[in-house]
């Protein structure tokens, strides 16, 4: 019992000296912890202080207060969490170097830890002075020449352990800032010794020599080592390097530098463009046209386009100094203010393209004739949508004359806009210099001419003669000219059937083309073949339109279905019906509507053999029989259904009903329509069926009618009148 | 001091005696039409339109293409040009007397000569006349 207690307690005590052994023993996954800690501590340092370094490089000082007290702040942080890495470091790295037991090279020797440990530290340390270095820039003199000194002895002691580039080129940018005597002997000794090494890796070499340039202020050496580095594949991985040939390249002006720089590195202009905005808000307005090239005002307004506010900032500012508006900020200004003030939009793209024209901006990848036509486009459109914008649309105008001369087409397009606003005298006077040339847009511009006339003249007798003219000269061979010919003609019937007789309708057909007819001038065809009682022609072209399938067409259809029935009981043959059926059905495909219902009824009950189906029609008129007031439409075809049923008296008294309708509707002085006659020759029809009791008032009722109006009868009804009268006579 | 029931009779006796009878309606010498939606009428030939209008010193009367004047001093002489007038376009719009006429008034037109016209109308014949109405 006693031997089975002391062996737990020994295997406790074992178990306790194992543990408490190998927690004290440091291990690789601790000292890269440690590393990258430190690794990410100095890389957020530098990400956060990038832009102000920048500062530093461009122009020797911290933008503004709040930059440098900035700088100061994340220094400090930055340094106070190193400062407890380094000391985690230094713990190990002592426990490591004071560790006395024999297995310390199968511990720390072999296992490379002793070697990382003081690696690490080192590191830590020379992270720890860059920061300080850029600490010590935010302190004033003699503070800051204090801390530099202190940099300085510690570089030197780190130097004397091992040999770090990094070390290197901050001795150099300490020594730079350092004022004291010594210093600039110092830094100017180890320059010379520098430069002259081969052994330096590229981007070390390439940095020196910035720093070189810089410190020396020798701008001459900075295009050919730009040149170097665009060139090497290695340097232009370097963003860092490359952002600080960039800031370079500004503080010494040198806009072709920095061009070559964006064409290797374009993402360097981000970054940059920040640097170059803080720079020209923070400058006043009098240094403001030394301090920056157009180029680094372009890169700037490349930034700040993303962030609208600081664009209004940028612009605010250097409206103040004319001649700093490069075409790149003008074209963005432009862009920016089309949402809130189109006009404003458009004089900066204006201005914009005058601007290119004069001193292009290498940021903007438009032609002064591209900006400029942008503007007039926008312009074009305000102007066709409220007539207060023309001056601006003039002035557009103008300006892209002066850039691309003269232009038929957009001359052409001027003179519309005018029109559309009135501006007659004007719009003639841009077209008259138009029809001077041999081309189409000779008689494009006559056409727009008559058009003018049309709208200021009432008499337009002599236009008509003008426009048939103009359709004749014109060749249908040209695709120009065929649009004109077209055009010409649409304008030409429309005048002609504002007073639609048998005479213009015969001008109409002669003219209309035989083949090939828009459905636009088919219309003005089917409306005067119409009038001249060709209704199996007019029932030819409305098959055409229905030949392409095109809804579009379906209320001018209507209306010459509508019109169709006028003299369609003159269409006896069966073929002529179902055509109409047809086109009646396509209607109300396209546009289903109480109105294309009936249409569609009431040619399907004229087309109707005695033994067809009539369903669809009855469920019809079933659908719109409560609709009140009813329809003329609706009544109509009820009337001829109701025939077609036998039900006379019913049908007689709807075309009763119709013909009071149109009667109410026609001035009392005038002869009544067409549709009136059909309404009262089917309500003496249906009756006169009744029977020859009932059908003995008619020879009366329609002598009336005739010795009434006399020569004021439709030719058609006339006839059919007649025809019922001698019948029940 | 009366007994309560003497003053209930009296009472009664008064009201008997002072009450008013209702005499019995005769009965209304109207006639009303009766309505019939399902009747459908033989179509009549088409009215022939009087249209009469006011003028400083009467009125005239307008119809197919015809005017005749009718004033305060000469309104016999008036109505009777009126009545050879009208029966010259009868007869050349071949309608009979029974065919209908229909009267489309000016309001400022006085009673009297619509009256008038009226009669002379009836008078010569016409059985079928009208007044249009006009919706306002």
């Amino acid at each position: 019992m006693m031997s089975a207690n002391k062996l737990i307690i020994s295997a406790a005590i074992f178990l306790i000296a194992l543990f408490s052994n190998a927690s004290a023993d440091p291990d690789t996954e601790q000292l890269d912890h440690l590393a990258g800690r430190s690794r990410t501590v100095y890389n957020q340092f530098q990400t956060e202080t990038l832009h102000l370094q920048l500062q530093m490089e461009l122009q020797d000082r911290f933008f503004t207060t709040a930059h440098q007290n900035q700088m100061a702040e994340t220094a400090k942080t930055a340094l106070s969490d190193l400062t407890s890495i380094l000391t985690d470091q230094n713990n190990i790295r002592i426990f490591i170097e004071e560790y006395d037991q024999t297995d310390w090279h199968v511990k720390f020797g072999e296992t490379g830890l002793w070697k990382t440990s003081v690696s690490n530290s080192l590191q830590t340390q020379i992270r720890i002075l860059n920061i300080k270095f850029w600490f010590a820039l935010t302190r004033s003199i003699p503070a800051r020449d204090t801390m530099l000194t202190q940099i300085l002895n510690e570089i030197n002691d780190l130097q004397s352990q091992l040999e770090s580039h990094n070390l290197t080129t901050l001795k150099l940018s300490t020594l730079y800032w350092l004022n004291t005597p010594r210093s600039k002997n110092q830094l100017e000794t180890l320059l010379k010794s520098l430069l002259i090494r081969s052994d330096l890796p590229h981007s070390t070499a390439a940095e020196i020599q910035l720093q070189h340039i810089r410190f020396r202020n020798s701008p001459r050496n900075l295009a050919p080592m730009i040149q170097a580095i665009t060139e090497s594949a290695e340097l232009t991985e370097n963003r860092r390097l490359i952002l600080s040939a960039a800031a370079l390249s500004c503080r010494f002006h040198q806009d072709k530098s920095l061009l070559s720089l964006f064409e290797t590195a374009p993402q360097i202009k981000y970054p940059l463009g920040r640097l170059l905005f803080d720079k020209m808000i923070s400058v006043s307005l009098n240094q403001l046209p030394t301090a920056v090239t157009p180029l680094q005002i372009d890169t700037a307004v490349a930034y700040t386009s993303a962030y609208p506010d600081k664009f209004d900032t940028l612009i605010d500012k250097i409206s103040q100094i004319p001649r700093l508006k490069t075409p790149f900020l003008l074209y963005t200004a432009g862009l920016k203010q089309y949402e809130k003030n189109d006009q404003q939009a458009i004089r900066y793209w204006i201005d914009s393209a005058n601007t290119q024209s004069r001193t292009p901006s290498v940021l903007l990848k438009f032609t002064p004739a591209q900006i400029s036509e942008r503007a007039l486009r926008y312009a074009y459109n305000l102007a066709i949508e409220k007539s207060i914008k023309v001056p601006l649309l003039e002035e557009a105008f103008e300006s892209h004359f002066a850039l691309t001369g003269q232009n038929p087409e957009l001359i052409f397009l001027y003179s519309q806009a005018l029109r559309i606003n009135s501006q007659y005298e004007k719009a003639a006077k841009l077209l008259e210099e138009l029809t001077t040339r041999s081309d189409h847009w000779a008689q494009k511009a006559q056409l727009e001419l008559i058009r003018l006339q049309i709208a200021t003249t009432e008499d337009h007798s002599a236009l008509i003669s003008q426009l048939r003219r103009l359709a004749i000269e014109t060749n249908p061979d040209t695709p120009a000219q065929s649009a004109i010919r077209f055009e010409a003609l649409e304008i030409l019937f429309k005048l002609e059937s504002t007073d639609l007789t048998s005479e213009t309708a015969a001008r109409i057909i002669s003219l209309v083309p035989e083949n090939d007819i828009p459905p636009s001038l088919l219309f003005y065809k089917i409306a005067a073949l119409q009038i001249l009682d060709r209704p199996d022609q007019a029932l030819e072209c409305m098959l055409i339109i229905l030949d392409t399938g095109n809804c579009d067409h379906v209320p001018e259809l209507i209306l010459s279905l509508d019109e169709n029935l006028r003299n369609f009981e003159l269409t006896e043959t069966s073929l002529g019906h179902s055509g109409l059926v047809d086109i009646a059905r396509f209607c109300r495909d396209c546009l289903p509507s109480p109105e294309t219902d009936l249409i569609f009824a009431e040619y399907k009950l004229l087309a109707v053999s005695p033994e067809e189906d009539l369903s669809s029609v009855e469920k019809i008129l079933d659908e719109y029989k409560n609709n009140e007031p009813p329809s003329l439409n609706y009544l109509r075809t009820k009337a001829r259904f109701s025939t077609f049923q036998g039900k006379f008296a019913e049908a007689s008294g709807l075309w009763g009903r119709i013909a009071s309708i149109y009667e109410s509707e026609h001035p009392s002085n005038s002869p009544p329509s067409w549709q009136w006659w059909r309404a009262k020759y089917y309500e003496l029809e249906n009756w006169a069926k009744l029977g020859p009791d009932q059908s003995k008032t008619i020879p009366h009722n329609i002598q009336v009618l005739q010795h009434s109006f006399e020569e004021n009868i439709p030719h058609l009804w006339e006839k059919k009148l007649i025809s019922l009268r001698k019948k029940h006579n | 001091m009366a007994p309560l029931i003497d003053i209930i009779f009296l009472l009664l006796i008064f009201f008997l005696v002072t009450a008013k009878w209702r005499p019995e309606e005769s009965h209304l010498p109207l006639k009303l039409t009766t309505a019939s939606a399902q009747t459908i009428q033989a179509p009549k030939a088409i009215p022939l339109e009087l249209n009469i209008t006011t003028t400083d010193t009467g009125c005239s009367v307008n119809f197919s293409n015809n005017s005749v004047t009718i004033s305060d001093n000469t309104i016999d002489k008036d109505l009777q040009n009126f009545l050879e007038s009208l029966n010259n376009v009868l007869e050349k719009h071949k309608r009979l007397v029974n065919d209908p006429i229909e009267i489309y008034c000016d309001t400022k037109v006085k009673w009297l000569y619509l009256a008038r016209i009226y009669n002379d109308l009836y008078g010569a014949g016409f059985t079928d006349i009208t007044f249009a109405v006009y919706e306002k």
